[in-house]
């Protein structure tokens, strides 16, 4: 059982599930346990998933659209 | 079933990057290693087998694979991640996007505190003794609970 939980929540870090993600941000709200720092947390959606495209343009600076 | 690359790519592209800027904190080794899971994954497309798996669980476990044998380069100085370093294959059936969703379910049935417990160790990985100590229980009510907790769950899921 808890390989497979350790299993299945890997698995929702790759494609999550919207309520489990629920659960896991109520959970983290109480205990203040997310490992992003504050660079990150402005990326994070509600659903606490990275936004990907966000971190690599502030990685690569800002655009240009000239 | 065949798949079309494109629609791999558009559909996992970001997943696969997100992941993995998650286990290694590197967005430029992320995106090497996003581009290694496509290699791979477009090489092995003909052997795709979707009685075997789904494809979000089959490209998951090349992404895996991929990270494992990034952290085993002799080159790495730091430890590969104990869920890595596993020699265990991944079962498909052990993961799938239904049983994400019969989990959600079975810990929304559970008492808060053992809820809690089960997110903070699974998904958190925070040792039981870290735990206790963050939810300001002893460590013998939060064996208890968890104890208990992991029997509800099994009921549910297995």
């Amino acid at each position: 059982m808890e390989k497979q939980l350790k299993s299945l929540f890997d698995f929702q870090k790759f494609s999550p599930n919207q309520k489990l993600q629920s659960i896991i941000d109520d959970v983290e709200s109480r205990y203040e346990v997310t490992k992003l720092d504050d660079d990150d947390l402005e990326y994070a959606s509600a659903a606490g998933v990275l936004d990907v495209a966000g971190i690599k343009n502030s990685a690569s600076g800002p655009v240009d659209n000239n | 079933m065949s798949i079309d690359k494109e629609q791999l790519y558009m559909q996992y592209h970001d997943k696969i990057l997100g992941y993995i800027i998650h286990r290694t904190g590197n967005v430029d080794l992320a995106e090497d290693l996003t581009s290694d899971v496509f290699v791979k994954a477009y090489q092995a497309l003909d052997r795709y087998d979707e009685k075997k798996a789904a494809v979000s669980t089959w490209i998951y476990t090349i992404t895996r694979n991929t990270l494992t044998d990034y952290f085993r380069r002799p080159s790495k100085m730091e430890e590969i991640p104990d869920d890595l370093a596993s020699n265990d294959d991944i079962e498909s059936e052990l993961i799938n996007e239904g049983l994400l969703s019969d989990l959600a379910d079975a810990l929304d049935e559970l008492p808060e505190r053992q809820r809690d417990i089960i997110v903070l160790r699974y998904y958190h990985d925070h040792p039981l003794t870290e735990i206790a100590s963050m939810m300001n229980i002893s460590y013998g009510i939060l064996k208890l609970e968890h104890r208990k907790a992991l029997a509800a769950l099994r009921k549910r899921i297995s």
